[in-house]
């Protein structure tokens, strides 16, 4: 053992990270052998990684905001943490449309993208993660440096960048190692992707913080999710959304065993909990949080109803807005949701706010899409509902647009420039006019009428083949993925 | 539009179901063109639903990590003849 190579057992505490800004925190607690990842069923331990990092810190440019896109787990590890010691900030655009990186880059005009896969312009493309450094210890990063920009999209459709500091990280990621109790050497297997921040915080900033090791595969299908787990040694952690869980259930296949699961990004049915409770006999936790504040709280949704507020955290309620306070969060954060307290930790969530939606993992406000819709030249009046008529989510965006000159292809088209693409409407029905009330108002009651009338007529025409444009090129790496560095 | 097989109307319409694609009738699928991007213009979270409903319905697994997945999805008939090699059931 490299007796050099030392870390300090945790990162800083929640309670001081005002008075820590100022000191320097290790990039990984991991001991010289401990395994980082899981990289093609190969353990990758921590010398091996360090000097990764090393090797790839030196191929950065001089400076400036690294959009890191990299798909493969461990070389977002590796190139996120190669950010960090040359004292680079990491910028993770909400989603992989042109439009969100050109905004991301707008924003901080010293941007550069980095990338392990074959994105046509990129100006930066990691090849291959080898070559060894020369590190004999843990580098240390300053707490008060931005480590990380990540992107929400904000009521007004213009992204909104939150920057975090390295302690910040730090802090958050080890309040969720705590209420979690994340063994050391536990294997961390995400469906999410390492830029969003559930995949974020889970997969990347967890094993940093705990001794736990991240495997560097992005699971999608049901018998990848088996795959991945079966090629990692337990104790494993499965970090899901909701849309995969439903899958990786529904799919019937045999489980290797894990000790629990953590699902976020949207909301999760009781019934979904407990069957994915009993199918993989383990607890799953569900974490109710956000990109500006990370994780909030987190409950056993197949036995309790109230959520559980993460260590440090604090909710007031003043002129009807329910804050949140932290030692990560020193100005306040008003949630959006509707919450009551139920205790010194403890919340019940009534409702989200009507006017954010959240498909696939993607927040919006419908106002903004709505309004982008009707911003399309020729569009002359439309509606988005993301309900059904029991005020259940639907899975998709349903839509009804009047534009007479425009055929259905055509405005999905102008909209698919303008949103991200879980965000079109499906279905979406071109009529001649919307029923609006006397007062202009459409409500919910109407919408669903007229959409059953559009499905109606719709299924006794003859019409041409809709077509849809711009899937992201995280659909093509996952039907697609050949990526070999 | 070239005419669709019985068995590739039945994977149509298993696309149709499974995606929700309320707007679209099954037998409109031009069997040539994408599924996926251009074409029935469809994304990651359908990929999921239709690769569930084919593992399902015939038995069939689909995984990221098959070398001849872009082959699979290329197409209405490619999916067809891929599941029709393969079936286990159905």
């Amino acid at each position: 053992m490299d007796a050099g190579l030392q870390a300090r057992p945790s990162g800083p505490r929640p309670s001081s990270v005002g008075a820590l800004q100022a000191e320097s925190f290790p990039l990984c607690v991991h001991r010289p052998e401990d395994t980082v990842a899981w990289s093609r069923a190969q353990r990758i331990n921590c010398l091996t990684f360090l000097s990764h990092v090393e090797h790839v810190a030196r191929q950065l440019p001089g400076k400036g905001h690294a959009v890191n896109l990299c798909d493969d787990r461990y070389h977002f590890l590796v190139t996120f943490c190669a950010v960090l010691l040359r004292r680079q900030t990491n910028a993770l655009p909400h989603g992989r449309t042109d439009a969100a990186i050109a905004e991301c880059a707008r924003q901080f005009p010293d941007s550069y993208l980095i990338t392990d896969n074959h994105i046509d312009g990129v100006a930066y493309s990691l090849g291959t993660v080898s070559g060894a450094g020369s590190l004999v210890s843990t580098p240390e990063i300053p707490g008060d440096h931005t480590a990380a920009v990540l992107f929400t999209s904000g009521t007004t459709g213009v992204p909104r960048a939150h920057s975090q500091s390295w302690s910040n990280l730090l802090a958050r990621a080890s309040v969720t190692r705590d209420r979690l109790r994340i063994e050391p050497q536990a294997s961390i297997i995400a469906t999410v992707p390492p830029q969003h921040m559930f995949g974020l915080e889970t997969s990347v900033m967890l094993p940093l913080v705990s001794r736990a090791c991240t495997d560097a595969r992005r699971p999608f299908f049901p018998s990848d999710v088996r795959d991945a787990l079966s090629l990692t040694h337990a104790p494993r952690v499965l970090a899901i959304t909701p849309v995969h869980l439903r899958a990786c259930l529904e799919a019937g296949l045999q489980w290797p065993d894990v000790r629990f699961l953590l699902s976020a990004t949207a909301p999760l049915s009781v019934p979904l909990a407990e069957r994915a409770e009993q199918t993989f006999r383990a607890p799953l936790l569900e974490i109710y949080g956000s990109t500006e504040t990370g994780a909030i709280a987190t409950r056993r949704t197949a036995k309790e109803d109230s959520w559980r507020l993460c260590d440090g955290l604090a909710i007031s309620q003043h002129e009807g807005q329910i804050r949140l306070t932290g030692p990560w969060l020193r100005e306040g954060f008003v949630l959006q949701d509707q919450v009551e307290p139920t205790g010194v930790d403890r919340l019940r969530l009534l409702g989200r706010s009507c006017d954010l939606v959240n498909i696939a993992g993607k927040r919006g406000s419908l106002a903004d899409l709505t309004n982008k819709l009707l911003d399309i030249d020729g569009v002359v009046d439309g509606v988005l509902l993301a309900d059904d008529e029991s005020g259940r989510p639907l899975p998709r965006l349903s839509g009804l647009v009047v534009a007479p000159g425009l055929s259905k292809r055509e405005v999905i088209r102008a909209l698919a420039r303008q949103v991200d693409p879980v965000f079109l409407p499906r279905p979406l029905y071109m009529v001649s006019e919307l029923n609006r009330n006397a007062s202009g108002k459409l409500p919910d009651r109407r919408i669903h009428a007229m959409l059953k009338t559009a499905r109606r007529n719709c299924a006794l025409e003859t019409r041409e083949v809709p077509q849809r444009v711009e899937v992201g090129s995280e659909l093509r790496r996952k039907v697609r993925p050949t990526f070999v560095p | 539009m070239s005419e669709l097989s019985s068995f590739e109307l039945e994977v149509a319409r298993l696309i149709v179901e499974s995606v929700s694609l309320d707007d679209l009738r099954p037998e409109e699928i031009a069997p040539n063109s994408p599924i996926f991007g251009e074409g029935l213009g469809l994304d990651s979270i359908d990929a999921l639903e239709i690769a569930l409903a084919v593992g399902q319905k015939y038995g069939v697994e689909i995984r990221s990590d098959d070398v001849d997945n872009e082959r699979i999805f290329a197409s209405l008939r490619a999916l067809s003849r891929h599941i029709e090699e393969r079936r286990t059931v159905g």
